[in-house]
C-alpha cells in the first residue's frame, strides 16, 4: 500500500507537469485535451500502473484547468470556456494588471478544487437523487438549454435606420450570426456523428479536429489579425480582491460548474452564462444620482462598488466553473452509490477512460487526494508563470507565437487527428467558428455540434432525422 | 423580471400538469404515457416569448418622430436637450403622442460615452459623463472637458403618471392601493441614463389637464404582454400538433399558453405592467409595483423556487424517488421544507445582511462627505 501510494504521488506530479505543458498550445478545448491524453496513454500504457491511471489523468486535467489561465489572460486566446472571464481579464491586461487577473482566476480555480471536496455530502446524499430523477428527462432539459441559449441572444445593435428593415439589419447582426452558427454547427454535428469522415484508426479522435476548428483556430486567427499590444505589466504583490469576492463567487461557480459537469455537451461557457443570469446580484446596489461634485455639472452618477465587484466575480467564478466542469465531471464517475452504481461521470475524459477503467468504492478518496495535491502544485506553478509573464510579455513576439500555435494545432491534427482529412474537417468547422469572431455573437453557439445530435438521440429521434436527411 | 426568470418559471408552471410531465419522460422508462416529448420546452419558449417579441421585433417596428444620435467625436448636449424641447412642443401643439429616441454612443469595442437626461417639470438637462465599458464601469478621468451640460426650458409641464386610464387600469390601481397603500404623489420624471447597446424611447402625450404625460419605452409590454395574444399564439401550436397526429395535441397549446401567461402575470408585479387584454383593450395597464424588474432578490428567489418545483413535480409524477413513491426518500412537506423554505430563509437572511452593510457604508460615506465638504465637492467614491 505504501509503495503504491508513493507511485500514485509520482504519477500525480507527472500528470500535473503534462497538463501544464499542454497549456503551451493556446485556446485548446478540454475535449482536445482528453483526446491528447488518450494518445499519451496509448504510448505509455505499459508504463503507467493500472491503479495510477485515473490519478495521472485527473492531475493532468487539474493542472490544465489552472495553467490554461495563462494563455487565456496574457495571450488573449480564448477557448469556448473563457466566455465568462475573458472580457474583464483582457481589460485588466490592457491596464497592466494581467497578473491580478490570472491570480484571481487561479484562486477561483483553487476555491473550486476545494469546493469539490467540501461537496462530498452533496455528491453522496443529494446528487444521486438529482441524477436519477433528471436522467430520464435529460432530452428536454437539454432542449431547454438550447432554446434559452438561442432566444437569450438579444440584439446588440441599437436599431438605427429610417425604415423598419434598416433598423432590423443594424440590430440583428449578432442574433442572425448566432442563429447561423448554431444551425450550421448543429447540422454539421448530425452529419459528422452519423457518418464518420475520419479514418477508422482515428475514430477515438473523431471530435478533435472539429473542436480545434470551432474554437482554437478562430481564436488564434483573431489574435493574429488583432492589434493586441499589451502594455508593461505590474508584478503586484497583492490582488485587488477580498474574501467577500470569493464568497460571492462560490454560488455562480457552483451552479455553472455543476450544470457543465452534469449536462452532456453543456460546457463551461454555457454554464457560466446560465449561472451569471441566475446569480447576478449587481443591482443589489444600484447606480445613484447624487448632487454634483464637479463644476459645470448638474448631477453625479455614482457607480457603486458592487459593479466593480461583479467584474472580479466574473474572473473568480469563471475559474471555479472551469475546474468543476473539467475535473468535477470526471470526479462524478467515482460517486458510486446504490442509486448510481456506475457513477454519473461525464465529459471527454470519462468517455475515453470508461472502457479501460472501472471505478471502485474508495477510489473517490484517492481522486480527492489527487485533486488536492495537483491543485496545490498547479497553483504554485501558476503564480510563478504569471510573475514570469509580467516580466516577458512585452518582449514576446506575439504574432510569431500565434503563428507557431497555428502550425502546432495543424500538426497535432495531422499526426493524431486524421491527417489531411482531419485538417479538412477542422477548416470547415473553423469557417463556422469564425462567424462569432467577426459578428460578435456567442462563441458557444458552436457547441450545437454536440448539443443537437445528443439531444435528438436522447429523445430517440436521432435515427429518424438521419433517415430524413438521407444519411443512413 | 429577467429572461431566465420568465423562462424557468414558465417551465415550472407547466410541470404542474401531470400529463405533460409523463409525456416528457424518456420512452425507455416503464411509465404509462412516457413519450420522450419536448412539450415542456414549449413552456420555456413561450415563457420568454413576450420579451422576445418586444426586444427582437416590436422595438424595430416603432418609428420615432425625433431621433437623437450623438456624434461620437463631438457630442453636443445643447442640441440633444433642444430636440427634447421640440418634441414636447410638438406633443402640446398636435395633441398626438410624439416619440423621441436617444441612441447610445459607441466609441470602441468596449467603450461607450455615457450621458444622463435629467427631467424637471418644465426643463430638461443633458449631461455627458465618462466613457464606460460594456459592464457600465466608468473609466476615470474620461469625462469631456467643458461643454458637458445642455439645458432646454419649455412652457409645458411634464408628469410621470397618466390620468386618462381605462376601467382595467383603474381596477389595478385600486387593488395596488389596497395592497400597498396610497400611491406616492406623482413627482417629476426620473432621470435616465444612456450608455451601452440599446436606445431609449420616450412617448410624450398631452392630456386633458394640459400636462404632458411622459411614457418611458412606449413600445414595451404593450401588445406582446396580452393574455389574448397568448391564447392566439397557442393556436398554431395546437394546429401543428394536431396535423402531426400527436397524442394529447391540445395539451401542447395549453402548455404554451401557461408559459406565456406566467410571464405576463409575473410582469404585473413590476411597475410597467402590460396590455393584458390587447387587442380588446389596447392601453397598457400599470403594474402592482411590488418589485423592480431587475431586483436580484426577486429574480434569484423565483428561479430557485422554479427549479425546486420542477424537480418536485417531475419526481412525483414520474420517478417517485424523492417523494410519493413506496420507497421514497422523504414526505413531500419535508422535501419542500429542507430544499425550498430553509434555503430561501437562509438566502434572504444573508442578502438582508449584505444590504444592511451596503446601506451602513453608504450612510458612513455620506456623513464623512458632509463633514469634509459641506458643499458636496468630495472625491468620487469608487473602491
Amino acid at each position: 500500500m505504501g509503495s503504491n501510494a508513493l507511485t500514485i504521488i509520482v504519477y500525480v506530479v507527472l500528470g500535473t507537469i503534462a497538463g501544464s505543458i499542454l497549456c503551451v498550445i493556446p485556446a485548446l478545448h478540454i475535449y482536445n485535451v482528453a483526446g491528447i491524453a488518450v494518445v499519451l496513454w496509448m504510448g505509455t500504457k505499459s508504463l503507467i500502473p493500472y491503479y495510477s491511471l485515473a490519478p495521472f489523468f485527473m492531475s493532468l486535467v487539474v493542472s490544465f484547468a489552472f495553467l490554461n489561465t495563462i494563455p487565456r489572460t496574457f495571450l488573449n486566446t480564448a477557448d469556448e470556456s473563457a466566455g465568462a472571464s475573458m472580457l474583464p481579464s483582457t481589460d485588466m491586461v490592457t491596464r497592466g494588471r494581467g497578473k491580478d487577473a490570472a491570480l484571481m482566476t487561479g484562486m477561483g480555480t483553487l476555491a473550486g478544487a476545494f469546493m469539490l471536496l467540501v461537496l462530498y455530502p452533496f455528491f453522496w446524499f443529494i446528487w444521486p437523487y438529482l441524477a436519477r430523477v433528471t436522467g430520464p428527462h435529460l432530452h428536454w432539459l437539454l432542449g431547454l438549454i438550447i432554446v434559452h441559449y438561442i432566444m437569450s441572444e438579444w440584439p446588440k445593435g441599437a436599431g438605427r435606420g429610417d425604415t423598419i428593415w434598416k433598423k432590423f439589419k443594424d440590430a440583428w447582426r449578432n442574433v442572425f450570426a448566432g442563429l447561423l452558427t448554431f444551425t450550421l454547427a448543429g447540422t454539421f454535428g448530425i452529419i459528422f456523428l452519423s457518418k464518420p469522415i475520419l479514418p477508422a484508426a482515428n475514430s477515438f479522435q473523431n471530435i478533435m479536429p472539429v473542436f480545434i476548428g470551432f474554437f482554437a483556430i478562430p481564436s488564434i486567427i483573431q489574435s493574429l489579425l488583432s492589434n493586441y499590444n499589451p502594455p508593461k505589466q505590474y508584478n503586484s504583490k497583492y490582488i485587488n480582491a477580498d474574501w467577500g469576492d470569493f464568497s460571492y463567487g462560490l454560488l455562480p461557480g457552483f451552479i455553472g460548474g455543476m450544470l457543465a459537469a452534469y449536462l452532456p455537451a453543456v460546457t463551461a461557457g454555457i454554464g457560466a452564462m446560465l449561472a451569471g443570469h441566475t446569480t447576478n446580484h449587481r443591482n443589489l446596489e444600484r447606480t445613484e444620482f447624487r448632487p454634483p461634485k464637479e463644476e459645470g455639472t448638474i448631477i453625479d452618477l455614482h457607480t457603486p462598488e458592487m459593479y466593480y465587484r461583479q467584474e472580479r466575480l466574473f474572473m473568480i467564478a469563471g475559474g471555479t466553473i472551469k475546474i468543476l466542469y473539467y475535473v468535477g465531471a470526471f470526479l462524478l464517475l467515482f460517486v458510486l452509490t446504490e442509486l448510481t452504481p456506475y457513477g454519473t461521470g461525464r465529459g471527454g475524459l470519462t468517455f475515453i477512460l470508461k472502457p479501460v477503467f472501472i471505478a471502485e468504492p474508495g477510489d473517490f478518496f484517492v481522486m480527492a487526494s489527487t485533486i488536492v495535491l495537483s491543485a496545490s502544485l498547479s497553483f504554485i506553478l501558476l503564480t510563478y508563470v504569471a510573475s514570469l509573464m509580467t516580466k516577458i510579455l512585452t518582449k514576446l513576439n506575439l504574432k510569431f507565437i500565434y503563428f507557431l500555435a497555428l502550425v502546432m494545432v495543424f500538426t497535432i491534427i495531422y499526426i493524431i487527428g486524421g491527417g489531411l482529412m482531419g485538417i479538412g474537417v477542422s477548416l470547415i468547422t473553423a469557417c463556422i467558428g469564425m462567424i462569432p469572431v467577426f459578428y460578435g455573437c456567442r462563441r458557444s453557439h458552436a457547441m450545437a455540434v454536440l448539443l443537437v445530435p445528443i439531444t435528438l438521440n436522447m429523445a430517440g429521434y436521432g435515427d429518424s432525422i438521419i433517415h430524413l436527411l438521407r444519411l443512413a | 423580471m429577467k429572461g431566465l426568470t420568465h423562462f424557468i418559471s414558465g417551465v415550472a408552471a407547466a410541470t404542474f400538469i401531470p400529463q405533460a410531465v409523463r409525456m416528457s419522460i424518456s420512452s425507455r422508462m416503464d411509465i404509462e404515457g412516457a413519450a420522450s416529448s419536448f412539450i415542456l420546452v414549449l413552456a420555456g419558449m413561450y415563457g420568454i416569448m413576450p420579451d422576445t417579441l418586444d426586444f427582437k421585433f416590436g422595438q424595430f417596428f416603432e418609428m420615432s418622430d425625433f431621433v437623437v444620435d450623438p456624434d461620437p467625436e463631438n457630442p453636443d448636449p445643447v442640441q440633444m436637450a433642444r430636440k427634447f424641447k421640440e418634441a414636447v412642443e410638438k406633443a402640446d401643439r398636435t395633441g398626438e403622442e410624439v416619440r423621441i429616441q436617444y441612441f447610445p454612443t459607441q466609441l470602441g469595442t468596449n467603450k461607450w460615452r455615457q450621458y444622463c437626461i435629467v427631467f424637471e417639470e418644465s426643463k430638461v438637462s443633458i449631461q455627458l459623463n465618462e466613457i464606460v465599458s460594456t459592464s457600465q464601469i466608468p473609466f476615470m478621468g474620461t469625462a469631456p472637458k467643458g461643454k458637458r451640460v445642455g439645458r432646454a426650458k419649455f412652457s409645458q409641464k411634464l408628469k410621470s403618471r397618466s390620468e386618462e386610464i381605462d376601467w382595467l387600469n383603474k381596477l389595478i390601481r385600486f387593488l395596488r392601493q389596497k395592497l400597498k397603500g396610497p400611491d406616492r404623489k406623482g413627482g417629476t420624471v426620473k432621470p435616465s441614463t444612456i450608455d451601452i447597446l440599446s436606445s431609449t424611447m420616450f412617448g410624450l402625450k398631452k392630456e386633458a389637464d394640459g400636462r404632458i404625460y411622459f411614457n418611458w419605452l412606449p413600445w414595451h409590454r404593450t401588445w406582446s404582454h396580452s393574455y389574448v395574444l397568448a391564447a392566439l399564439m397557442s393556436l398554431p401550436v395546437i394546429g401543428i400538433t394536431y396535423l402531426l397526429n400527436l397524442e394529447y395535441w391540445w395539451l401542447y397549446g395549453v402548455v404554451s399558453f401557461v408559459g406565456m401567461a406566467t410571464h405576463i402575470t409575473e410582469d404585473m408585479t413590476g411597475h410597467i405592467g402590460g396590455s393584458l387584454l390587447w387587442p380588446l383593450l389596447r392601453p397598457r395597464t400599470e403594474g402592482f409595483e411590488l418589485f423592480k424588474a431587475s431586483d436580484p432578490r426577486t429574480n434569484f428567489s423565483v428561479i430557485y423556487t422554479a427549479f425546486i418545483f420542477i424537480i418536485f413535480n417531475i419526481d412525483r409524477f414520474t420517478t417517485r424517488l424523492i417523494t410519493g413513491g413506496p420507497g421514497a426518500a422523504m414526505p413531500w412537506w419535508l422535501f419542500l421544507l429542507l430544499f425550498w423554505i430553509l434555503p430561501m430563509f437562509i438566502y434572504f437572511k444573508v442578502v438582508a445582511n449584505i444590504k444592511k452593510k451596503i446601506d451602513e457604508k453608504k450612510k458612513r460615506i455620506k456623513e464623512e462627505e458632509e463633514e469634509e465638504d459641506p458643499d458636496g465637492m468630495g472625491d468620487a467614491v469608487i473602491d
